[in-house]
């Protein structure tokens, strides 16, 4: 028994070195003043500095802004195409159903930076550059494969008996896909959204290269930073970015989790 | 269960079928019009929106920018939109929009210069027709004999950049370290190092900085016209260099980690000097040892200096590309940008203490005066100073050739 415990300790202590120390440390880098080697603890706190910078930077807001904004167009083309894809990968034995299966995850296959200088060209052939749905369908490109699988994974379980079920009972399609699909899969759908949200969040070349200027997202401006060492900056962005990283995330739990009781 | 097949399938095609939809909305409007002169461009301008694509990650850069630059072109009812995007990237979107036959983007001003300049005018990516009567502060202080506004890096300017900026490679030591004798030759630092092995280091190329530090060794060990006159090709550019390579061999073993690392970024090895772990850091800006213990990052310790054979000095330039929509704009940008007020602006540590790109003979006598009390007052070089300490650049197509060597014979010599 003690063992046991014991081994769930050093389990959860590696997990808190591994995850908590870094975002320790982005943290502690948003709000020192001076910080240098070798001392351990920074020298002087400047809680003020990072509340200072977020509402005293119009960048910082606008570029929330446009984070989001991108974000939500994201899920929404996303799930609205991975869905039916998971069913049909998960649901039916067609020809080319492996070929299909190999394609979803071709987006994270090929280089991005080879698959965005072609969507970049293609892009612009099509006067999508620069657009609001150009660039989130770049950004659904690479969600894709993580929202499929997420939904594929889930659907497998009972694949279609539940539904042919409710169809035999009398149930239309519609009602079907929101009452049994839905609900039924509804952690497999809070995945997608979330691991989709989070993907776009992080989209960083995609959204320069295709939003052509206009989409100036928390990840653009962050990047500079970081590549030229100005990490004060940089965990300042961080720590924004998390927030609103995490504060979407959980609500979307909350909702999803929810919505599933209810009907359930 | 088959029309449920065909609704799945048709489902996951129906998004492509949308893409395909737009497939001949290819854009036809044709790039604007470089204006002939600044009073045009002037007036055609007014109610505009210009984009300044460049580096994004200097935040005193940035602020200038947004806090001095923006302000001053409202007062012209222009507005200014700040992209960060790496000068790759930038390149990058810019053949992709001509391979596409794209004949107006959104980029209207391109920080850029040497071997990018050089990349970009051989693809015919930049537009020409930057010159006086368009610039008017170019013809106010930047003298038409001036080789760096003739040429940029070896590559023929032809009208197509602006002088924007001026760097001079500085060598920051730590006074407590070199007890006050700054090693001002490559002979007094190899001496230094081998008296003090593990606290000397430089930034592994490409990086900017650690770029330069290589090629004023080569200036040092076997001097300026010797890499000048090499042919442009790895062999030629070797065996003008072998005695450089082997000064860097030598200095090798001396260096932090007896040079088996090399720090990555110039923020690296900021950090590693301001902890003292080096004696010596390098930077582009002649006020960094200032602007950084403005910043609390450096201490009275850090002392600017540079080698007594002088150190690599190169412009940053204003480029249009072809395909931008705004030149009227994009004029009037980097007219207000090169104006006396904006330079004088930025010569004010928050916004980076850079030197005017304006020529010897026609910088104002207030930025002189100005740039000479920021030396005394934090203890570093004057202008004129360094000025006498400045070596030309070598052509740009000779960089990457010097960095590959680097890695060839030095990085990866054992």
């Amino acid at each position: 028994m003690a063992s046991k415990k014991f081994t769930k300790l050093i389990v959860y202590l590696i997990f808190a070195i591994l995850v908590l120390m870094p975002l320790f440390v982005i943290f502690m880098l948003a709000i020192s003043k001076t910080w240098s080697y070798p001392s351990l603890w920074p020298k002087w706190v400047d809680w003020g500095y990072y509340f200072r910078f977020l509402f005293t930077s119009k960048e910082i807001q606008s570029s929330l802004f446009s984070s989001l904004e991108l974000a939500v167009g994201t899920v929404v083309l996303t799930i609205v195409i991975a869905y039916p894809t998971a069913m049909a990968l998960a649901y039916y034995d067609f020809r080319g159903k492996k070929l299909l299966n190999v394609l979803v995850y071709l987006p994270l296959i090929i280089p991005s930076i080879a698959l965005l200088t072609n969507m970049d060209f293609i892009m612009i052939k099509y006067g999508l550059n620069g657009t609001f749905f150009g660039v989130v369908s770049v950004h659904t490109l690479f969600c894709l494969p993580y929202a499929i699988k997420l939904l594929y994974d889930n659907l497998i379980l009972w694949k279609d008996k539940y539904e042919v079920a409710s169809r035999n009972l009398g149930a239309s399609t519609l009602q079907t896909f929101f009452k049994v699909t839905v609900p039924m899969n509804k952690s497999g759908l809070q995945g997608a959204v979330m691991m989709t949200y989070i993907v776009s969040m992080t989209q960083y070349l995609a959204t320069l290269l295709i939003g052509d200027g206009n989409y100036l997202t928390l990840s653009v401006r962050m990047f500079p930073f970081t590549t030229s060492g100005k990490y004060r900056m940089a965990a300042v962005y961080g720590i924004t970015f998390m927030l609103v990283t995490l504060i979407p995330l959980y609500l979307i739990d909350v909702w999803v989790t929810h919505k599933g009781r209810k009907i359930a | 269960m088959r029309g449920k097949k065909l609704i799945a399938l048709l489902a996951f095609l129906l998004p492509l079928l949308v893409l395909g939809g737009c497939s001949n909305k290819s854009d036809d409007s044709k790039g604007s019009e470089m204006p002939t002169s600044y009073k045009t461009a002037l007036k055609e301008a007014k109610g505009k929106t210009v984009t300044f694509y460049g580096y994004g990650g200097s935040d005193t850069q940035n602020r200038w920018v947004d806090d001095v630059v923006t302000p001053m072109m409202k007062d012209k009812g222009i507005k200014v939109k700040r992209v960060p995007m790496n000068i790759e990237d930038i390149l990058k979107k810019l053949t992709n929009e001509k391979e596409a036959n794209k004949k107006s983007g959104n980029i209207d001003v391109v920080w850029i210069n040497g071997e990018n300049f050089y990349t970009a005018k051989k693809l015919s990516l930049l537009s020409g027709n930057l010159d006086n009567s368009l610039i008017p502060n170019m013809k106010t202080y930047i003298s038409g004999s001036d080789p760096d506004a003739k040429s940029d890096m070896g590559t023929k300017i032809n009208n197509m950049e602006v002088p924007f900026g001026n760097a001079q490679l500085v060598m920051i030591g730590s006074k407590q370290m070199f007890n006050g004798d700054y090693p001002t030759s490559s002979e007094k630092l190899l001496s230094w190092a081998k008296e003090n092995p593990g606290k000397l280091t430089y930034v592994a190329p490409p990086d900017f900085t650690g770029s330069a530090f290589i090629r004023n060794i080569i200036y040092e060990t076997v001097g300026f016209d010797a890499i000048n006159k090499a042919p442009a090709t790895k062999a030629g550019v070797y065996k003008a260099i072998k005695p450089s390579l082997d000064y860097l061999n030598e200095l090798k073993p001396y260096l932090w980690q007896e040079g088996k690392t090399y720090p990555k970024t110039s923020a690296q090895m900021d950090k590693m000097f301001a902890d003292h772990q080096i004696a010596m850091t390098f930077s582009y800006n002649q006020m960094y040892a200032a602007t950084q213990r403005a910043d609390g990052k450096f201490t009275d310790d850090a002392q600017t200096f540079v080698f007594d054979k002088g150190t690599v000095g190169n412009y940053s330039y204003l480029a249009v590309p072809k395909t931008s929509d705004n030149k009227a704009a994009a004029a009037v940008l980097i007219n207000t940008m090169l104006s006396k007020k904006a330079q004088t602006e930025r010569l004010k540590a928050k916004y980076g203490s850079s030197i005017p790109p304006y020529s010897g003979s026609k910088v104002p006598a207030s930025i002189t005066n100005e740039l000479n009390g920021q030396a005394k007052e934090n203890n570093t070089l004057t202008m004129n100073e360094l000025s006498k300490k400045r070596v030309p650049e070598v052509s740009a197509k000779k960089i990457p050739i010097i960095e590959d060597l680097w890695k060839e014979h030095v990085l990866n010599a054992d």
